[in-house]
């Protein structure tokens, strides 16, 4: 139990340190992941609009692979993204292997599917009942769209955030297309490492490998910490707005 | 001036048809109501007229528009001068002000103008200073009210009311009567649809009447009080004497039909030997005193035993009077207590000629 204690101890000292290793990978972690389901949201929500309020060829075929795209194994997605991008592969020119940009979109595919889905359930979910009324009203096409998407709000800001759980939480994918890299610098303190595709998922079962628990506690806290502000704001927005929260 | 003309309008879903060659029309000013039992076609019909719904044929005229044929913005703008308020009224979330406010901010009414208007329909509908309420914590009174407020701050031509009482308490329900008068009073035309006679009668300028997705009769409160068409509208409109009877003897604008063992008198042309139906309103059953001697004039004269006594709301009393013809009177209660009519005594009454009709089966 000790070693345990010792290493909550020293994480927490790394924490309150702002050690730079550690703060360097919780900003990779929070730039590429943050970056990845802002650009899956802000695709996600307008496809899932299109969705819902327009018919076209191949839309139950299309929606069937979005709900597929939710079970992805981020290792497979990881894999495939870098067969895309090796120096050999169709789009190897780019040069984005091993690169935070790389790892932004193998995160945007993870994030995307889901947070589509989501979007039209909960969209779908708006009561009919809802646009009529808009309609009765004398709303016009568009005011009846961003109606129905303000009822809808809860749901869809849930759907991003469980994008963002997802991203938030896996490994494998950016693991595969970062190469979860590190690099020393020498400072006036010293050898300082810093890190360039490594985030806190992908660093914690290195640190773990390498025997050195309190980084890897100090990580998991900081993951910790980031899960639990995305539900304390989950529950804010419901708490504040009641925006489309599930009518009584 | 008419303001709206329904003609031949159909509409079926798959096999069922839900309404079948209604033809109709609203005057500007006039308040119709639409009288009819659940599952009558009232709803579907509303639908049609506010184009939630296209009918599967007929012609929809608003102001001489053909609305079927209008596209795009011309729809938009003539949609824009009805509204309905649906039986259970949806709120959208947010606040009252909102909820309001929605109908004029997508018609790009500047917000000082909104916010003067909202104050206004609140007030009318009796609920001052509610704008920042959540809508979606109102009681269905509330939220009843608040989707009149929501209908009225559009200031329509046509207003159609869906059951607006169907799911209220009587002291709510004369409060929306309250609310229809004040929608009148800013010349809103009003189409209004309801299962509750009384409503229909006391409300509308016309009645319209619809039976399974046909219209049965349509006229003024009198007409289709004291004149039903059919014996559906009878009974519907609270006719509860009706029998079937044949006719003995016809002529001079007279009948004379058998009902059991009595033979009634009645106004109306039929042919000897004639299987029809005739009924009497409740009210229009007369009791005769038998402490004078009896007059002459008076036809249909019955004997019976009143059964049983029982209060009908107000100054009025229900019978149910047994005898050669079974009937039901509406009598005032100081009538009952000035003749000593109580439950088991003998009573003499009249099923007045003048008031018995011929009803269409």
């Amino acid at each position: 139990m000790e070693y345990l204690l010792e290493g909550i101890q020293r994480a927490l000292i790394l924490l309150f340190s702002f050690d730079p290793y550690v703060m360097s990978t919780a900003k990779v972690q929070l730039m590429v992941s943050g970056t990845a389901v802002a650009l899956a949201a802000l695709a996600a929500v307008p496809m899932a609009v299109v969705f819902c309020f327009r018919d076209f060829p191949l839309k139950s075929f299309l929606l069937t692979l979005i709900n597929t795209g939710m079970g992805l194994p981020p290792v497979v997605v990881g894999l495939v993204v870098f067969v895309f991008f090796m120096r050999r592969g169709p789009l190897g020119f780019l040069e984005l292997i091993y690169t935070r940009e790389i790892m932004v979109i193998a995160q945007f595919i993870l994030a995307f599917p889901i947070i589509l889905s989501v979007s039209i359930s909960a969209i779908n979910s708006v009561p009919i009942s809802v646009r009529e009324t808009a309609i009765t009203l004398g709303a016009g096409r568009k005011d009846v769209m961003l109606l129905v998407l303000r009822e809808a709000g809860f749901g869809i800001v849930t759907g991003v955030l469980a994008g963002a759980g997802r991203v938030f939480a896996e490994v494998g994918a950016i693991l595969t297309v970062g190469g979860n890299i590190a690099y020393s610098v020498a400072t006036e303190q010293g050898v300082v490492t810093l890190s360039k595709t490594r985030t806190l998922s992908t660093a914690i079962p290195l640190e773990t490998s390498k025997g050195d628990i309190s980084n890897a506690i100090a990580f998991g806290l900081i993951l910790l910490f980031i899960t639990f502000m995305l539900n304390l704001l989950t529950g804010y927005l419901r708490r504040r707005y009641g925006i489309g929260a599930p009518q009584a | 001036m008419e303001l709206l003309r329904l003609e031949g309008v159909s509409k079926r879903f798959g096999e069922r048809e839900v309404l079948s060659g209604v033809s109709l029309s609203l005057h500007e000013g006039e308040l119709l109501t639409l009288l009819g039992p659940s599952g009558a076609g009232k709803t579907t019909l509303m639908r049609i007229i506010n184009l939630l719904e296209p009918p599967s044929s007929g012609r929809l005229l608003f102001r001489g528009m053909e609305l079927l044929k209008l596209r795009g913005e011309e729809l938009l703008e003539v949609r824009r001068r009805m509204v309905m308020v649906f039986q259970k009224p949806v709120m959208f979330s947010g606040d009252v002000y909102h909820n309001l406010a929605f109908g004029l901010r997508v018609r790009r009414i500047p917000e000082r103008e909104i916010r003067r208007r909202v104050r206004e329909a609140l007030e009318l509908v009796g609920m001052k200073g509610y704008e920042s309420r959540n809508a979606r914590t109102l009681s269905g009174g509330e939220a009843q009210r608040i989707a009149f407020a929501r209908a009225m701050v559009l200031e329509p031509e046509l207003v159609l009311l869906d059951e607006p009482t169907t799911s209220l308490d009587p002291v709510m329900e004369a409060r929306v009567h309250e609310i229809i008068a004040k929608m009148r009073e800013r010349g809103m035309s009003i189409i209004l649809t309801t299962h509750k006679q009384h409503e229909a009668l006391s409300l509308g300028d016309r009645i319209a009447v619809l039976r399974a997705g046909r219209l049965q009769q349509v006229g003024s409160p009198e007409e289709v009080m004291y004149r039903p068409a059919t014996k559906f509208v009878a009974e519907f409109t609270g006719m509860c004497n009706i029998y079937e009877g044949e006719v003995v003897e016809a002529g001079g604008g007279e009948c004379r039909v058998r009902v059991g063992r009595a033979v009634l008198t009645l106004r109306g042309g039929a042919e000897t030997g004639e299987r029809v139906c005739i009924g009497i309103r409740p009210e229009d059953v007369m009791l005769i005193r038998t402490d004078i001697p009896l007059n002459r004039r008076h036809r249909n004269l019955l004997r019976g035993v009143v059964k049983e006594i029982s209060p009908q709301g107000g100054a009025m009393l229900r019978l149910r009077i047994s005898g050669e013809v079974e009937v039901l009177a509406d009598v005032p209660r100081h009538v009952v207590e000035k003749m000593s009519i109580h439950e088991g005594g003998e009573v003499v009454y009249s099923l007045r000629a003048s008031c018995l009709r011929l009803l269409e089966d």
